[in-house]
């Protein structure tokens, strides 16, 4: 009997490959510190982001069996649909498991970004070194960047529960704004490109800062990739205009 | 002799429950309001160590979270004459969601939380609690099972509750600062903190192992005193 073709149906039929628990970024455990605790990159990572990943290929796996073709392949994509995709999976899958697509999405495209947000404080020549559009447009939204990173660290210092503050692109109006999302949702699914972010859940900083949020806050941002926020406003710029070709705005 | 014993025992049961409700659900003197005093452990801050919960733990957790939740309340509450006056559940129940009711709720949820535990908790319920519980699950092992697994799967930041509600014993949760002070009819028993904060030093992302030592600690008599 032929294998391969029944392989590859079975394939399609179940959905594709497994979602693989990316590295840390061009940094080992203990590149972070002293403004990120080797323990805390640890467990965050092989713990915490693990998890969150293995989860969602679970979820992933009935999801597909349930209701195949449904789906897209790229996470993001899935984020970015939630809501269509969600309703199209109502009548095929159970609350409990919509819930754990949704956290575990969420908690895998969430850390994602954030460990793919940060770099050793002494790989960066300056403090915001990589800014450059991205450098203009914060200035001009907020007077300055030492503004912006107050109104974001008041954001996040003042945060409540479990959750995340971000820096996104809202696509349709093309405007630079700080939002906050509790548990493990992100933005995606509002139409608001993710520039960078910081988790606020009190695993991210509490062997190091307890409950000071504002210390963690300023470590945070001696780790931040200012390089990738750039390169993710310039591809959020790009989805816009894909998504908004006749945009009002002619700023950029 | 046997009828000095069951005297002694039965009158040492009342004393205590009367200890328990004098003490008053805030742990701070009774209908007190604004400006609160600083919330008290009811033990010492290493009382629960041989049980899995270090002292670490509870001094952060108290010393840092608990207080610091009064202290945020007392200054959220300096230019609010119109709610001076009200005690912590009258806060509880009036305000809406927002910072005067996350630190009022998280006050009362954490002096509940350390009267959940003793030193020498642990163990079983009797009496009427074992046979609520018993009603409602079965087993006291079945109860134990289910609660647990509320516990462990409770997403982001919250508590487990049991709770008494038309007469029956049930399992509640509650997500961030929520408290059943705020659903009528419902009367708490017994919680468990499930904010990471609750065992992140002692246990990282093992919230189970946690759950196992609550379980250690977990004060029947306290629950038995709160039972309507």
């Amino acid at each position: 009997m032929e294998m391969a073709p029944l392989f590859f149906l079975l394939l399609v039929a179940f959905g594709t490959a497994e979602i693989t628990l990316p590295d840390l970024p061009g940094y080992g455990y203990s590149d972070l510190e002293p403004f990120m605790d080797e323990a805390t990159v640890r467990v965050h990572h092989d713990g915490h982001f693990a998890a969150y990943t293995n989860k969602l290929n679970d979820a992933l796996e009935e999801i597909n069996t349930l209701s195949p073709g449904t789906l897209p392949e790229d996470p993001v994509d899935m984020a970015r649909n939630y809501n269509i995709l969600v309703n199209r999976l109502r009548k095929k899958v159970t609350q409990p498991l919509v819930i754990k697509f949704r956290n575990n999405l969420g908690g895998y495209l969430a850390h994602d970004l954030f460990f793919r947000g940060l770099t050793p404080a002494k790989a960066k020549p300056t403090e915001y070194s990589g800014l450059q559009t991205l450098g203009t447009a914060l200035k001009k939204s907020w007077g300055s960047l030492e503004d912006f990173k107050e109104k974001f660290l008041d954001e996040s210092s003042k945060f409540f529960g479990s959750g995340w503050v971000w820096l996104v692109l809202e696509l349709k109006s093309g405007e630079l704004m700080i939002m906050q999302t509790k548990d493990q949702d992100t933005p995606y699914s509002a139409g608001l490109e993710p520039i960078m972010c910081i988790d606020m859940w009190e695993h991210a900083f509490y062997l190091k800062h307890k409950n000071d949020k504002q210390g963690w806050g300023q470590d945070f941002w001696r780790l931040v990739n200012w390089e990738q926020a750039e390169l993710r406003y310039l591809a959020a710029q790009e989805k816009r205009a894909e998504k908004y070709p006749v945009a009002g705005d002619g700023d950029l | 002799l046997h009828c000095c014993s069951l005297l002694l025992t039965s009158v040492t049961n009342m004393i205590r429950q009367a200890v328990f409700r004098g003490l008053n659900r805030t742990g701070v003197r009774s209908a007190s309001s604004f400006p609160f005093e600083m919330p008290t452990l009811p033990y010492a801050v290493d009382a629960l160590q041989k049980n899995g919960i270090s002292d670490q733990t509870l001094g952060t957790h108290h010393g840092k979270h608990h207080c610091g939740y009064v202290t945020k309340l007392n200054a959220a509450l300096e230019s609010k004459k119109d709610l001076q006056a009200q005690t912590m559940e009258q806060l509880i129940t009036s305000q809406p969601a927002g910072p005067i009711f996350n630190c009022a709720a998280q006050t009362w949820n954490h002096t509940f939380y350390w009267n959940s535990m003793a030193p020498g908790g642990g163990g079983s319920p009797t009496g009427k609690l074992k046979d609520a519980i018993e009603a409602q699950w079965g087993s006291v092992d079945k109860f134990k099972e289910e609660f647990s697994a509320r516990a462990a799967g409770h997403f982001g930041s919250g508590w487990v509750w049991l709770v008494q509600q038309d007469g029956k014993l049930a399992i509640m949760d509650t997500h961030d600062a929520g408290c059943p002070l705020t659903t009528s009819g419902v009367t708490p028993l017994l919680t468990c903190d499930v904010w990471e904060h609750a065992y992140y030093i002692d246990y990282r992302q093992d919230r189970p192992s946690y759950i196992k030592s609550w379980w250690a600690c977990v004060n029947w008599d306290f629950a038995a005193a709160n039972m309507a």
